[in-house]
């Protein structure tokens, strides 16, 4: 036989559903509270990041720039009282700087008429003074009169024979004595340009990105592909920068949009240009919103997980209330359920069990009535075919044929048919009150030809209760008791026997009344309630039966007076007229 | 009841795998192809493979790939295999002047079907990249175009094409001897061999017009330039055929020839930033 599948949605689901759209509306509202928030924030993380990069390496080169114009500047404060045309101590000086730092390719003093009053390493000049003069950083520094320091592009510088060097030259005009008269001049130092180069190559924005340097006019000066540039395999978009110069902006460039960080060097006025690719920047977004978006994937999926464990646990007590109620509702009362678990469950499982004890007691009271009936039947029906009644009727019935009686044998021997017709009655339980009167009757028919004068009986009974349903053959044993105990053998007055049959409006009554010797108070308050083997059987025997069949409500009554007789009712419910069951 | 807990156990084994597998971004788990880029030699010195290599490692670093140089020799090309042995190359840069060394060479790539680029030379069906002929006879005969007479030496006919254009009306005398006594002239030598020649002859006093060749070689560029003995100088751009090369390799599908452009470097503007990687090649 296949289990009946259950209907509707199970708790455990419903928990389950509601823990995870608690869950979900949660994560979603996280999800979408927290993207587009750290997205942006991400974005402003990583320019910002590539601000402080390149204002880092501003600030480094500044530094750079500041020793060497701080070592410049020393380079003209040494200069002796009166310079001569070797100026050698102060080429000696110089030779100690150069050597602390190897940034330094030279230092020179130049007159003011270009010719060299001292250099380091003691090169000698490729051109003349004239030419010298005619050179951007001299003119310069030389216009400037000691105040500002010039500062050149990188280039090749060819001053000396021989010797070719890239460098960022400085210049700076000076004043100094010559043969007792102030005389003006120029200092140069030249610094080597990898030194500068290096301290802005190899510094990473991003995947691509890459830091550039751009002079006052806007022209680069370092560059990464300086070189691809140059030899025009490569091109820098310098509109965008050139036109905020500092700060901040965007342009495109090779079909890339690009962050673009200006800073300016604080000594040069040259701008140094970090440049970031937005879709770096956005790969960066996206591989945090691909770890974000499998965080909340294993949140749900954790989430999902966790509501299912919680809703089994949660709903396991109540599985085991199910589980058990199958048990009940299939046959099986000797479970119980544990009282464990949340405070309502316990109660719960606590009032099952009250509950289940209470069936089983039932169901024991029950089965135990349903087997004192059964017996109490069986003994009515032993009663009604008592071997000593039928022994004494059938020796009557001989005795009567011996002595030719044989009307009254055939009178006896049918009543004693019927008297076993209606006892039988095809095994039904319930008949007529007719036919429980004819029973009587029959029976008493019987008596009296047994008996003779030693009784007296009628029956009467409204035409109305005739119809009626009665539980079978509970007024004989009440007449068997009167004829067995209420004549009066002293007495020659016979026994009078009334039976009667009634009905009120809700109920059937049957009365078997005598005028015999009655009975004492203690017979009479024992009669209906007596253990077995006492007297009166027959009539506890029906008086239960009818409380086992209708209710306590119903039963006997007896009314006995000592020597003046004893009245016995039966009170039935109405079971309505038709054929007995 | 059991499927609730069978469901979460996948689920909780789920957020193991992606915890462990799910972070990794796809392209970190993709073998990206670095495979390396080769580039053969015939000896591993000089100032042009120095500027050469130094594009050629830009552009292999821009792909994330590391640049090898191998000297080839006919011995090791004799021995069928290269020196890499059994490693794979995503494309290979023949620096090799000996038509037979560099034939071995390309016949040794094709069958290990390794993309190859041969650099200033001229090779079928292979990708080429050399200095652009005609644009440097461009450059040579824009600066002479001022002059009446023009005596032009050497070149291919490229170089010679480039430089007739652009002479106009000047006199043009091909592979003449140098008159020293022509008015307003100036002597453009197409070649390397034509320069140094001619290079030598006004050196030596022989002449004194101006002279505008293509490039004599590292150790003249500067000193002609500087004593006055060239006025101008054709000079290629390694750098920018060594980045060109290398990128044709990984990236040029069709067999085409890419001519890299070349510089006209004077006196004036030898000492520029632009011009210092072609004339002291040397210098940082």
């Amino acid at each position: 036989m296949m289990a009946k599948r259950p209907v509707g949605r199970s708790f455990n689901a419903m928990l389950t559903v509601t823990f995870m759209s608690c869950m979900g509306v949660l994560l979603v509202f996280v999800a979408m509270s927290l993207i587009p928030r750290l997205s942006s924030m991400l974005e402003s993380y990583a320019i910002d990041r590539t601000r402080e990069t390149v204002l880092q390496s501003v600030n480094t080169v500044d530094i750079f720039v500041d020793n060497m114009l701080s070592t410049l500047y020393f380079t003209t404060t040494v200069l002796p009282d009166e310079v001569d045309d070797q100026a050698q101590s102060w080429v000696s000086q110089m030779e100690l700087i150069k050597a602390s730092n190897s940034s330094i390719i030279s230092i020179a003093l130049f007159n003011e008429a270009g010719a060299l009053l001292g250099s380091t390493g003691g090169g000698e000049l490729r051109q003349a003074p004239q030419k010298v003069r005619e050179e951007e950083w001299f003119t310069q520094a030389l216009s400037w009169g000691g105040t500002v320091t010039y500062f050149s592009k990188p280039h090749v510088q060819h001053l000396f024979k021989n010797q070719y060097a890239y460098v960022i030259t400085l210049a700076r005009g000076v004043y100094y004595q010559k043969d007792n008269r102030m005389a003006r001049g120029v200092v140069m130092m030249d610094i080597d340009y990898s030194s500068l180069s290096s301290l802005i190559e190899g510094i990473s924005l991003g995947e691509s990105g890459y830091i550039y340097v751009l002079d006052r006019r806007g022209e680069l000066i370092a560059h990464p592909k300086l070189q691809l540039i140059y030899s025009g395999l490569y091109t820098e978009e310098l509109e965008a920068v050139n036109r905020f110069w500092v700060g901040q902006g965007r342009d495109q460039a090779q079909g890339r949009e690009r962050v673009l960080i200006s800073a300016s060097l604080n000594q040069t006025r040259w701008r140094m240009v970090g440049v970031a690719y937005i879709d770096e920047i956005l790969a960066m977004q996206s591989a945090f919103m691909r770890t974000l978006t499998i965080v909340i994937v294993c949140a749900a999926f954790l989430s999902f997980a966790v509501a299912s464990v919680m809703a089994y646990w949660i709903t396991r007590p109540i599985r085991r209330l199910e589980s058990t109620m199958r048990s009940v509702e299939a046959g099986d009362l000797n479970v119980s359920l544990a009282e464990t678990g949340f405070r309502e469950m316990r109660a719960v499982a606590s009032a099952f069990n009250l509950m289940l004890k209470r069936i089983r007691a039932l169901m024991d009271q029950i089965l135990q009535e349903q087997e004192k009936k059964r017996l109490y039947e069986l003994n009515a029906l032993q009663a009604q075919i008592n071997p000593h009644f039928l022994y004494n009727t059938l020796d009557s019935i001989i005795w009567m044929e011996e002595r030719g009686r044989s009307r009254e044998a055939i009178t006896m021997v049918s009543a004693l048919a019927k008297l076993f017709r209606i006892s039988i009655s095809k095994g039904r339980s319930v008949i007529t009150v007719r036919e429980e009167l004819e029973h009587v009757r029959n029976y008493l028919i019987i008596q009296k030809m047994r008996f003779k004068d030693k009784f007296t009986y009628e029956i009467t009974a409204q035409e109305e209760a005739l119809g009626e349903r009665t539980v079978k053959l509970i007024v004989q044993p009440l007449v068997e008791n009167a004829i067995n105990h209420a004549i009066d053998e002293t007495q020659p007055e016979a026994l009078n026997i009334h039976i009667d049959a009634g009905v009120t409006r809700e109920e059937l009554i049957f009365t078997v009344a005598d005028d015999g010797i009655g009975m004492p108070p203690e017979v009479l308050e024992s009669l209906l309630t007596a253990p077995a083997g006492k007297s009166g059987i027959g009539v506890k025997n029906v008086h239960e039966r009818i409380q086992l069949t209708y209710g306590d409500r119903y039963g006997l009554t007896v009314h006995s007076v000592e020597d003046e007789g004893t009245t016995v009712t039966i009170r039935l419910p109405r079971c309505g007229k038709g054929e007995a069951v | 009841m059991k499927k609730s807990l069978i469901v979460s156990a996948v689920l909780v084994t789920a957020v193991l795998f992606l915890m462990i597998f799910g972070f990794d971004a796809p392209a970190a788990n993709a073998p990206a192809d670095q495979t390396p880029i080769l580039l053969l030699v015939e000896n591993d010195t000089g100032a042009f493979l120095m500027q050469f290599r130094q594009g050629a490692q830009l552009a292999a670093e821009e792909q994330d790939r590391e640049l090898k140089t191998e000297v080839v020799t006919a011995a090791t090309l004799g021995n069928g295999a290269l020196s890499g042995g059994s490693q794979i190359f995503g494309g290979a840069l023949l620096l090799i002047g000996d038509d037979g060394l560099r034939a071995r060479a390309l016949s040794l790539l094709d069958e290990l079907d390794i993309p190859s680029v041969v650099v200033s030379q001229t090779a079928a069906a292979h990708v080429t990249v050399s200095a652009d002929q005609k644009q440097a006879g461009i450059l040579a005969g824009s600066f002479a175009a001022g002059y009446d007479t023009v005596f032009l030496w050497g070149g291919g006919p490229e170089q010679c094409a480039g430089a007739l254009g652009e002479l106009g009306e000047a006199t043009v005398l091909i592979s003449n001897p140098i008159d020293p006594e022509a008015v307003n002239a100036c002597v453009v030598a197409l070649d390397e061999e034509s320069a140094l020649a001619l290079g030598k002859e006004k050196a030596a006093g022989a002449w004194d017009h101006s002279f505008v060749c293509w490039d004599p070689g590292a150790e003249f560029r500067a000193a002609w330039l500087e004593s006055g003995i060239a006025q101008a100088m054709v000079l290629p751009a390694p750098y920018a055929m060594g980045y060109k090369a290398a990128a044709a390799a990984l990236w040029a599908k069709p067999v085409t020839a890419f001519g890299v452009e070349n510089r006209l470097v004077t006196p004036e503007n030898m000492y520029d930033a632009q011009c210092v990687k072609q004339v002291f090649p040397l210098l940082h």
